[in-house]
């Protein structure tokens, strides 16, 4: 088991696994769901059911290969390079894809307006 | 050891393929929540080095797995073989088992408070038959992902499968993702058998760190696990790497 603990401290005491880790802990990486997608409720102009149903595709598709990130992350040019290839690996029907879009934009919407706003 | 250039060679041939996963893993000892999109195919090539004082075992599985619907996935397990080194005594290279396993998932690890999902497999061969049910439970927080299983199986080994073995296993695991391709994490193992569902074993526990990479179809994760207990005449050590390609 020594030569485990001798491991594990050198990787920790070495550059880059101190800052892999250093990295993991202070960047936390532990955001509310809410912050990720924010709810269909919350949005200006509320949502139909594609928006709703694109907010579910978001969060549960997408973390199939990666972890969810924030929408308010990437800009609507941004999106529109991303979604599309993002729908492919997803498998994604044209309705999906839509459904994901039309959550995108509103979320996008909401954050313009409030900006405007204050 | 001669297998252990070949096993390292296909491995990053698998990784190096350059388009080819929609449901990569982030552990190699823990299944997590996630099934695989409806309509998703993907092949999985695993390989096992398991170390011991007595023997050096190379273990290798092809896997199929398809997404049925966007909660059940059907794998087949196509060929799982062996290749042993003993200490003493000879070589010996088997083939196991093939097999089928089957996962619904019940809820979300990211929009619900838990992700909760069920895990059967079924395994066939000539010198062994095995029932396994696993319980996998998931929670994602931001870049960081938690998974537990817990691990009934039983085993009926032999000729006429008559060597019979329970085993219990709780299996967790830690992951964060640095970036959209990279994680980074640790997985704990803990085995305990009851040889006749009668005597139970040593309590068993293996740790260590794991590792994932992905990169649009492709991926690969890595996981060694060192023994945390001193259980003479078992596994020292066991390393997995298991490559995929999405189709």
């Amino acid at each position: 088991m020594s030569s485990v603990f001798n491991s594990i401290s050198a990787f920790l005491t070495h550059r880059w696994g101190g800052l892999a880790v250093g990295a993991a802990l202070l960047g936390g990486g532990c955001v509310s769901v809410d912050t990720i997608a924010p709810p269909v409720a919350t949005l200006s102009g509320g949502g139909g059911a594609a928006v709703v149903e694109g907010r579910r595709l978001y969060l549960t598709t997408c973390t199939k290969c990666h972890s969810a990130e924030p929408v308010l992350d990437f800009t609507a040019a941004q999106w529109a390079t991303i979604l599309p290839e993002m729908a492919e690996e997803s498998h994604f029907t044209s309705t999906q894809t839509a459904a994901v879009e039309a959550y995108i934009q509103a979320v996008l919407a909401t954050a313009s307006t409030a900006t405007e706003t204050r | 050891m001669k297998l252990i250039p070949l096993c390292l060679a296909t491995i990053t041939g698998i990784s190096l393929i350059p388009d080819a996963v929609a449901h990569p893993r982030r552990f190699a000892y823990s299944y997590d929540v996630m099934t695989m999109p409806k309509g998703g195919v993907e092949f999985e090539q695993w390989a096992t080095w398991k170390h011991s004082d007595q023997r050096e075992r190379f273990e290798f599985r092809s896997e199929l797995e398809f997404g049925l619907t966007d909660h059940d996935q059907l794998s087949i397990y196509l060929s799982d073989w062996r290749h042993t080194e003993n200490e003493i005594g000879p070589d010996e290279t088997e083939w196991r088992t093939a097999g089928l396993s089957w996962v619904h998932n019940f809820t979300d690890p990211t929009a619900d408070p838990l992700g909760v999902a069920t895990y059967l497999e079924t395994l066939v061969g000539p010198e062994k038959f095995a029932l396994e049910g696993k319980l996998l439970l998931q929670k994602n927080i931001g870049s960081w992902s938690f998974v537990y299983n817990g691990v009934l199986e039983a085993e009926w080994e032999g000729d006429s499968y008559d060597e019979e073995v329970g085993v219990i296993e709780n299996i967790a695991g830690i992951s964060y993702q640095i970036s959209p391709s990279f994680s980074v994490g640790a997985e704990v193992l803990h085995e305990i058998e009851f040889e006749n569902w009668s005597d139970a074993g040593d309590h068993m526990i293996y740790a260590g760190p794991n590792i994932a990479f992905r990169a649009k179809s492709v991926s690969t994760v890595l996981a060694g696990l060192w023994q945390a207990t001193d259980v003479a005449g078992e596994l020292d050590f066991q390393l997995r790497v298991i490559g995929a390609i999405d189709f």
